[in-house]
């Protein structure tokens, strides 16, 4: 996974041209809520404009009947004035938003008596002469029985309603009537004013809420972005303690991180995996490249094992001779073994460990150990009634002797000792100096440790291959005083 | 000593004898719409006024129409009022004349004929067929002229206009015809004028069309009861008004120059006219 946009793959778009979630979803609150803003206010303009509607009818009524009862005298006498002051006077009250309603009074004859608006219902206007509402109220109040208690007249085509009260005397005689028209919804000034206000409110609860969104957006987008972040950082460091952060949560985004969790985990076993393969192909390429050298060792070997049989059957050897060709026979045949086992061929030329092994090896290690001026403590015996192939065990013994001098430094000590159980032979080697720890011998083991020149130390790692060839065991125990390092070779016994 | 206080010792010598009887009784001196009866404030400082001079309580009484203040007049309940020259001379013989206001310098004043700021009429013809605004069926200026006017054409207001009301008020008269509710009416020309001043913003609505001949300015009579010393004291507080610091100030809201003697002549015109309409 790369952050290079190059790499043409996973390459992140540039921030500033994405349509992030990091906007969208605050904006998308923010636009919630000014539709919300919008809706309420729109719905609310409605309610408010019903109610005044129907409070103004209710209003209107009233006038009307408040009227006809205070103009009786006025309409009898001929009062004009007293009249025209008996109409105004609501209208004097009145604010400047509010729509004043048309108010008419006419006389017993329909005509105009006196209106609030005599410049377009002049006095004496007959019924005739008067807009289609205003003449309908007069037939009503001029009709002999009224069909209902009050007039009201819904007028669509004008957007107003009109209401009508008969004025009468005492003993019920019609005097004339009131006429109040009214202009249906709200005034202008009203609907300005209402509007105003709905929009100032609306835009204070619309900005609360939207910055509440805001906030509230960011807040649920955090963790999203916080796996996002550590996804982008997953190739470079370990994010496991970034995500599980996210993952605790019991949401859509600790799913996400969860399941990220569980990728990362698939993708760490698959790298074991590729690491594990790449070694075991090193191995195999190792491998061939021995199987190679000991095919063009075990030639010249079999030609030197024939001149010394050869040499033999002549006869005619002192005993020193005899020995040096023993000598020489075991040597170049353990020779033989070795690089058969690194074959595996020595399993079908398997010889017995015998006391002479353990005695030739003493031979080839005690000189290394005077060389490198080091205490040699050699006790070691061959395990009673069992058979061990002697190649490698020797070759096991070879090679922690010699890697245990190399550690144990000039003055050093190295102790070789055996020791027999029911089960197994174990060949502790032990040496003061340099210390091996665990891992270092994991190392080794592994053949991934490199030495000193930067080349393979595949000593330990033979060691260990041999060892597994018999069953057997390589590890450190705790050694004993003075020295630092123990290992111990384990062989297995099979009792005869 | 001040003039004040000398007028006031002198008036209350002259008075004492005369409402001895019930010198805690207040005088009460009627008003009419011929002036401007709503202003408060104006009333309180000419009421102090009167009396600091008359050494008595002067009581104003202010009723919806003349004809209530000229029946409290000869009923006995009003001592004085200020009341138009028409039901002056119709009660000639009852009531006496106190004094005469002055007003631009004359005891005069007109008749004016209004119509809406907008009329582009010239004449009381113009009116023919219209709905007329009166003041009061008591008024020279607000009623007695115009019925005069016809009457000279053989005409009467009913027959001339489609349709006429009383106001009682001067001022209702403006605004009837600022509203609309009448085509034209007929007022106190010093009432307008007043009014033009107090309050410009109703008149302006106004226009007028035509200015009378001049008549006897509305004056201010005593009921018959009312004795010689009372008489004298009212009459010589309403004279030196124009003497008087406080006097002026109130003759000043009044837009009046002073008070004058005058004299039962400057109202012949009036009765003139109420001859021929009788």
């Amino acid at each position: 996974m790369s952050a290079n946009p190059a790499n043409g793959h996973l390459a992140w778009r540039p921030r500033a041209l994405r349509w992030s979630y990091r906007l969208k979803v605050p904006l998308m609150l923010v636009a919630v809520a000014l539709v919300s803003g919008v809706a309420v206010a729109a719905a609310t303009y409605a309610l408010i404009e019903r109610y005044v509607e129907t409070n103004a009818i209710a209003q209107s009524q009233r006038l009307a009947g408040t009227l006809a009862n205070s103009l009786g005298q006025a309409v009898l006498r001929n009062d004009v004035w007293r009249a025209f002051e008996i109409v105004r006077a609501p209208s004097l009250a009145r604010t400047a938003e509010a729509a004043a309603p048309r108010v008419v009074v006419v006389d017993a004859s329909g005509q105009v008596f006196v209106s609030l608006e005599p410049g377009v219902l002049p006095i004496g206007t007959p019924r005739e002469r008067m807009p289609e509402p205003l003449a309908a109220a007069v037939g009503w109040i001029l009709a002999p029985q009224p069909p209902e208690a009050t007039y009201l007249l819904d007028d669509e085509a004008s957007a107003s309603w009109v209401t009508a009260a008969r004025i009468t005397g005492e003993d019920d005689a019609l005097i004339g009537g009131v006429i109040v028209q009214q202009e249906r919804g709200l005034s202008r000034a009203q609907t300005g004013a209402i509007v105003r206000q709905l929009a100032l409110f609306g835009a204070l609860a619309v900005f609360a809420v939207a910055v509440a969104g805001w906030i509230g957006g960011r807040r649920m987008i955090r963790p999203l972005e916080r796996l996002r972040d550590a996804m982008r950082r997953a190739a470079d460091r370990d994010v496991r303690g970034e995500v599980s952060s996210v993952s605790g949560r019991n949401d859509e985004v600790g799913d996400l991180g969860t399941a990220f969790l569980a990728m990362l985990r698939e993708i760490d076993a698959k790298r074991e995996l590729e690491r594990e393969m790449l070694q075991a192909e090193r191995m195999a390429s190792i491998g061939r490249l021995t199987a190679g050298i000991a095919h063009e060792v075990n030639n010249p070997l079999g030609g030197m094992l024939t001149a010394i049989q050869n040499r033999r059957m002549r006869g005619g050897m002192d005993e020193a001779t005899e020995r040096t060709l023993a000598l020489l026979e075991r040597g170049v045949e353990q020779i033989h073994s070795t690089v058969g086992a690194l074959l595996n061929e020595a399993r079908s030329e398997l010889q017995e460990l015998r006391e002479e092994d353990l005695h030739d090896l003493f031979l080839l290690v005690h000189p290394e150990a005077e060389h490198r001026g080091c205490a040699l403590e050699w006790r070691v015996a061959v395990p009673a009634g069992s058979r061990l192939p002697s190649v490698q065990v020797r070759q096991v013994m070879l090679n922690l002797a010699l890697n245990a001098i190399a550690a144990a430094a000039p003055g050093g000590r190295v102790s070789v000792r055996s020791r027999e159980t029911r089960s197994a032979w174990h060949v502790a080697v032990a040496n003061t100096g340099a210390v091996l720890d665990p891992g270092r011998l994991d190392e080794l083991l592994q053949g991934r440790a490199q030495t000193d020149g930067g080349r393979l130390g595949l000593g330990l790692w033979i060691t260990a291959r041999l060892l597994h060839t018999l069953g057997g065991t390589l590890g450190l125990e705790p050694p004993p005083e003075p020295f630092v390092t123990e290992l111990v070779a384990s062989f297995p016994l099979r009792r005869t | 000593m001040k003039r004040r206080e000398w007028l006031a010792a002198a008036l209350a010598c002259a008075v004492a004898g005369a409402r001895s009887v019930a010198a805690a009784e207040p005088w009460r001196f009627g008003l009419t719409p011929v002036m401007l009866d709503d202003r408060l404030t104006l009333l309180r400082r000419w009421k102090a006024y009167l009396d600091g001079v008359v050494g008595g309580d002067v009581e104003f009484a202010q009723r919806s129409n003349y004809a209530q203040i000229v029946d409290g007049l000869r009923g006995g309940v009003v001592d004085f009022a200020w009341i138009c020259g028409y039901p002056y001379v119709q009660h000639a013989d009852e009531f006496r004349l106190v004094a005469v206001p002055v007003w631009r310098g004359r005891p005069l004043y007109q008749s004016y004929l209004i119509g809406a700021a907008e009329s582009k009429a010239s004449g009381l013809e113009d009116f023919r067929g219209k709905v007329f605004a009166f003041s009061d069926p008591l008024s020279n200026s607000g009623y007695l002229y115009v019925r005069y006017t016809l009457a000279r054409a053989g005409l009467q207001p009913s027959d001339f206009f489609r349709r006429t009301f009383f106001t009682y008020s001067h001022r209702h008269v403006v605004t009837a015809v600022a509203e609309g509710l009448a085509d034209a009416g007929s007022v106190d020309g010093y009432v307008w004028e007043t009014l033009a001043e107090v309050l410009p913003g109703l008149t302006r609505r106004t226009r007028v069309i035509a200015r009378s001949g001049d008549f006897g300015f509305p004056p201010i009579v005593a009921a018959p009861h009312v004795g010689p010393a009372a008489f004298a004291a009212v009459r010589g507080a309403l004279l030196q008004m124009d003497r008087d610091a406080a006097g002026k100030q109130v003759l000043a809201e009044l837009r009046l120059d002073g008070f004058a003697p005058g004299s039962p002549a400057l109202f012949d015109s009036i009765a003139a006219m109420a001859r021929a309409v009788a």
